[in-house]
């Protein structure tokens, strides 16, 4: 694996943990009594961007290298499961993350407010889709070994 | 309960509370339409070889198309659900929010479903 393929993974892994990070922050942001607009509205820009950097660059990832190396490697292997449904639900459900980021976003900054609760959901949500991609992640790269 | 309160928005381009509303309204619905399209699509695709094929054709990548089109489907239907006369009501910005998070949960679940049926069960 080339250096840029090697940064691009890497990349991926840590805007993608960014991303899960700054949703966080805006989950528990929302929980406080007095909430910060401030924290709320640059964690949640924060998290956006890191997931959309994070798409793009895992993309990169994916499309260069991933299919025509690592996924002969573990559909050959003692774990074809690990591609056939940890990485096919893993790709697709990760499309959803920008969308749902991107309304959390444009709810805290044009919402003012006014819709803690289903905002804290839909963080959850993001927060619970994160962790389940990154142990699927985790899942595929140990596959291949 | 709609904010109809202006005061705070009086700088040259800032967009009304009613605007702001709007905005968000409209790019909900479109974000629950897209969640939509990304979880039919993605089992299309699996079960339609040419659809397959198709969207490595036009865009190099099946995946890259699912985006690029999924990307295309929150702009439009956002723009176009601007234009038409939605209401403004906090109450159904809420129901929206709520039904994105409700499409993208059942929406994980077909496509995880769907995987390990085609994978441990067909």
């Amino acid at each position: 694996m080339s250096l840029l393929l090697q940064n691009a993974l890497v990349w991926h892994i840590l805007l993608g943990l960014g991303g899960i990070c700054f949703f966080v922050a805006v989950l528990v942001g929302l929980t406080r009594t007095n909430k910060n607009q401030k924290f709320l509205k640059i964690s949640s820009l924060l998290g956006l961007l890191s997931f959309v950097g994070s798409w793009i660059i895992g993309g990169y990832y994916y499309v260069v290298y991933y299919g025509s190396v690592v996924k002969p490697i573990i559909k050959g292997g003692a774990y074809p499961w690990a591609h056939n449904i940890l990485m096919e639900s893993k790709e697709h459900i990760f499309l959803f993350l920008p969308f749902l980021g991107a309304i959390v976003f444009l709810a805290i900054w044009l919402g003012e407010g006014r819709f803690n609760k289903p905002v804290g959901a839909l963080s959850l949500l993001i927060v619970i889709f994160g962790i389940a991609i990154t142990f699927m992640g985790m899942a595929v790269s140990g596959a291949v070994r | 309960m709609e904010n109809n309160n202006n005061s705070k928005n009086n700088e040259v381009g800032a967009p009304s509370n009613g605007m702001k509303s709007k905005i968000l309204h409209s790019f909900v619905i479109s974000a629950v339409i897209t969640v939509i399209f990304i979880v039919v699509v993605t089992i299309a695709a699996e079960l339609t070889p040419p659809l397959k094929d198709f969207l490595k054709t036009v865009f190099y990548h099946h995946w890259i198309g699912k985006g690029i089109v999924s990307l295309g489907i929150f702009a439009i239907i956002g723009v176009l659900c601007l234009i038409f006369p939605l209401g403004k009501k906090d109450y159904w910005i809420s129901f929206w929010i709520w039904m994105l998070a409700i499409a993208a949960l059942i929406g994980s679940l077909a496509i995880t479903g769907f995987f390990i049926y085609e994978a441990l069960i067909k």
